[in-house]
């Protein structure tokens, strides 16, 4: 049953935002604007590597958008009273709706690639299993990732302002249009924590390890967001937390 | 007629126009007068125009033709002069700051409305005070009830003094004590002079309070009267209701030789009458079971009954 | 003046959700600093040169803080309900916006100078002298006003509160001069480049540190920042003349 809750939640997502005009800018326009600054530095034609850390961007910058906004709306519209109420309680409902959210940012592959090859064209040699393995494990690692904003916003009154910092870390921190090299080198080892940047090191040319690790670390983030909206609900609970400030 | 009662419409009329070119007209020639002291209740079901016309008479929307004025402003042409003839309580669990405390709330919107230095905060205690929110004046009123929003709500809109008063549903979210509170303060507003628009659901408010109803429906007003006058209409056509309640040892006897008789109901030892001669009818009963009735008594339509004959009449 | 900074301080408690200090760091240094981070790494990796992108992701923090800062102060009315009651209100709308700039004006000064000596301490390298990019920090909020008034007239009539701002923002990262240097853009684009906020500034950062270069800029950004102010202005007197929604 707490399964095909969270399947609904997902769909219900889908089509309350599925082509949100914010979520459209968010996942490809950014995106697209950062490819262009990109390559007027780097040249040459579009590589697995450009299209992946664009993607990446694309996913991260449409996932904030959705789960900020998304989660705020289900706060001001007080549906988390009743579902934390149901039978399976608030964890399907969240994390279908985030599960959506992923769907959703998926828009991001394939509407940045279209537009890097109209611009550039794609590079001779363009390692196409790496670019489908890539964004696939990037858009896992960064709804997984996301989730823990999701969790921010859910559990924090008047949270919105509190949720920028994370947004502003993730992005400096996970690589995606240069590698972790290019960081101060303070900010490289805590780099190394967040899943999209070993992904990205891989997508690079990095060992298949980088690529285990970059799985490992989102299942790691998956696990956390799951037991954090549990703790949320066990919080509304028992001491009565405003689902809805 | 009075010179410049608090709010005056002639033939009001608001067009909307969807994408397709298609134009619905949601209020059609409204002529309503508020006098000074007055308080007038419109009442209609939704869609019937009432939100559309308290947004024209608060400056929100551009009426497509007619006038309107409040406080003798007229609200197109002298918005800003209107507003401050015009305190506005759009009620409900928002239209507030959350993250202000009340007091914060009222400076702020007084700062709206020209209120300046140590008056804005002497009128923002005074009436805290007078909503019975003195004590929490310092609580943030995302923690606030329903109901102290309620008195919020209020509070706003008289914190500038102004002769026109837009409620709408005041009492709505208050438990019954406060309700007849809020309901006995609006009274006394209007008796300090004071022209008072309601905008209500609650048929008991608009009977307890209005010297006037109007009835709206599809945008265009279907009756105004007061609300004894619209009773004594509706009974015309409704009939009255004879309510005998019986002893206990007697059983509901046949009452279908009533005279006028349009419709007869038993329930739990009581028996209902609705008849064309409320008069008659009681003659009637007395004569025919004086001594089997514990009690009589005749009412003609209630309001409710009267606005859900208009909502219900295509 | 104190009730001009009374309601400038109120507005900002009412309608913004960092103002405690977890939200404040998160949102007005955290946040800031990581995005120019994230863009100064991405640009000097593929030889952008540091300095200069330093001084203008910095001075974006700031202009970011005027632009959001002023569309949420009239977008956020809406999501409170609180849109008609401020409308059906006395107050000149226009004045209400300026006056609930202040606060984001001193935000993006505190978010823009820290992103910018924290920036310059993690990646070693002061460019301009601190006073120096104060005062440009102080030009490019000017300007940013102007764009932010356009923003703000925009949310009255818009529901959707993020998505002007965002692409407002989004165009000056392209064209305002920070990331790519107006050679980089496109022919036809370079033109309208100059009529971006931090343009002219980033102009002479980039032709280098000499306070000459500076001084030529200051007039062509205060003009720029001029002219968003105009528009804001009759964008603001439009969206009020139709009526805005609630």
């Amino acid at each position: 049953m707490m399964v095909r809750t969270a399947l609904r939640a997902a769909v219900d997502q889908l089509r309350m935002q599925g082509l949100s005009p914010l979520a459209l800018l968010s996942g490809v326009a950014l995106p697209c604007v950062f490819a262009y600054v990109l390559h007027s530095y780097r040249g040459g034609r579009t590589d697995a590597e450009l299209a992946v850390g664009v993607a990446g961007l694309g996913i991260l910058d449409a996932l904030v958008v959705l789960v900020t906004l998304g989660f705020l709306a289900e706060k001001s519209w007080k549906t988390l009273q009743p579902a934390l109420g149901s039978p399976g309680g608030l964890a399907p409902i969240v994390l279908g709706r985030l599960l959506g959210m992923g769907v959703q940012s998926l828009l991001s592959i394939p509407g940045t690639l279209v537009f890097l090859v109209a611009m550039w064209g794609l590079a001779p040699r363009f390692d196409w299993p790496r670019w489908l393995v890539g964004t696939a494990v990037l858009a896992v690692a960064t709804t997984s990732v996301m989730g823990l904003l999701g969790f921010v916003v859910l559990r924090f009154p008047f949270s919105p302002g509190m949720t920028n910092g994370i947004v502003g870390l993730v992005l400096s921190l996970s690589a995606l249009l240069a590698p972790v090299s290019a960081l101060p080198a303070v900010l490289r080892a805590p780099a190394w924590v967040l899943p999209q940047s070993q992904v990205m090191a891989w997508v690079r040319g990095g060992g298949t390890g980088h690529l285990l690790l970059g799985c490992l670390l989102s299942v790691v983030a998956a696990v956390a967001v799951v037991g954090l909206i549990r703790l949320l609900e066990r919080s509304a609970r028992r001491q009565s937390l405003s689902l809805e400030a | 007629m009075e010179k410049d009662p608090g709010i005056r419409t002639r033939g009001l009329r608001r067009e909307f126009t969807d994408r397709g070119g298609n134009v619905r007209v949601a209020v059609v020639g409204l002529d309503l007068t508020v006098g000074r002291g007055e308080v007038v209740s419109i009442l209609g079901p939704n869609g019937a125009g009432k939100t559309t016309s308290v947004r024209m008479l608060t400056g929100l929307l551009v009426p497509t033709s007619g006038e309107a004025s409040v406080g003798g402003y007229d609200v197109a042409r002298h918005r800003r002069r209107a507003a401050l003839a015009c305190g506005v309580s759009l009620g409900g669990d928002s239209g507030l700051y959350p993250r202000l405390s009340a007091a914060q709330n009222l400076t702020f919107f007084g700062l709206m409305y020209g209120l300046r230095g140590r008056s804005l905060d002497r009128r923002v205690e005074e009436l805290l005070s007078l909503v019975d929110l003195g004590d929490r004046a310092g609580d943030l009123v995302g923690t606030y009830s329903r109901g102290m929003k309620q008195r919020v709500h209020l509070a706003r809109a008289l914190l500038h003094d102004p002769p026109v008063l837009i409620l709408d549903e005041p009492s709505a979210g208050l438990d019954p004590q406060s309700a007849r509170s809020m309901r006995a303060l609006v009274r006394k507003l209007a008796t300090d002079g004071r022209s008072v628009l309601l905008t209500t659901h609650d048929m008991r408010e608009a009977e307890d309070l209005s010297n006037l109803v109007v009835l709206m429906k599809g945008g265009a007003v279907h009756a105004e009267a007061t609300p004894a006058q619209l009773r004594v209409r509706a009974a015309e056509r409704l009939g009255h209701t004879v309510e005998i309640v019986w002893n206990d040892d007697v059983p509901a006897p046949d009452c279908r030789s009533c005279p006028g008789l349009l419709d007869v109901a038993h329930d739990n030892g009581v028996t209902r009458l609705r008849v064309r001669s409320g008069a008659e009818a009681v003659r009637w009963a007395f004569d025919r079971f004086g001594a089997q009735a514990a009690n009589v008594s005749v009412s003609s339509p209630s309001l409710e009954e009267v606005f859900l004959e208009m909502a219900g009449r295509p | 003046m104190s009730d001009l900074l009374r309601g400038a301080a109120l507005s900002y408690r009412a309608l913004f959700t960092w103002l405690n200090p977890l939200g404040y760091l998160s949102s007005r240094i955290v946040r800031p600093i990581g995005i120019a981070v994230a863009f100064t790494a991405t640009t000097s990796h593929y030889g952008a040169p540091l300095g200069p992108t330093l001084v203008g992701t910095s001075l974006l923090a700031g202009a970011h803080a005027v632009i959001y800062g002023m569309a949420l102060a009239v977008g956020n009315e809406r999501n409170f309900g609180t849109m008609p009651i401020w409308l059906a209100s006395p107050q000149n709308i226009l004045g209400a916006v300026c006056q609930r700039a202040l606060p984001h004006l001193a935000d993006g000064f505190v978010s823009g100078f820290l992103t910018y000596l924290v920036c310059s301490a993690l990646y070693r390298n002061l460019l301009l002298p601190i006073d120096v990019f104060a005062v440009l920090l102080l030009l490019a909020l000017v300007s940013a006003f102007g764009t932010g008034l356009v923003v703000a007239g925009l949310n009255l009539r818009v529901r959707d509160t993020f998505l002007w701002p965002n692409i407002a923002v989004l165009a000056m990262i392209l064209f305002s001069g920070v990331l790519l240097a107006p050679a980089q853009l496109p022919g036809l684009l370079r033109p309208a480049a100059s009529a971006f906020p931090l343009s002219h500034l980033m102009s002479s950062v980039r032709a280098g540190p000499g306070l000459g270069h500076l001084a030529d800029s200051v007039l062509a950004e205060l003009v720029t920042g001029a002219c968003w102010a105009a528009a804001g202005v009759l964008v603001v007197r439009f969206a009020l003349r139709r009526r805005p929604s609630d």
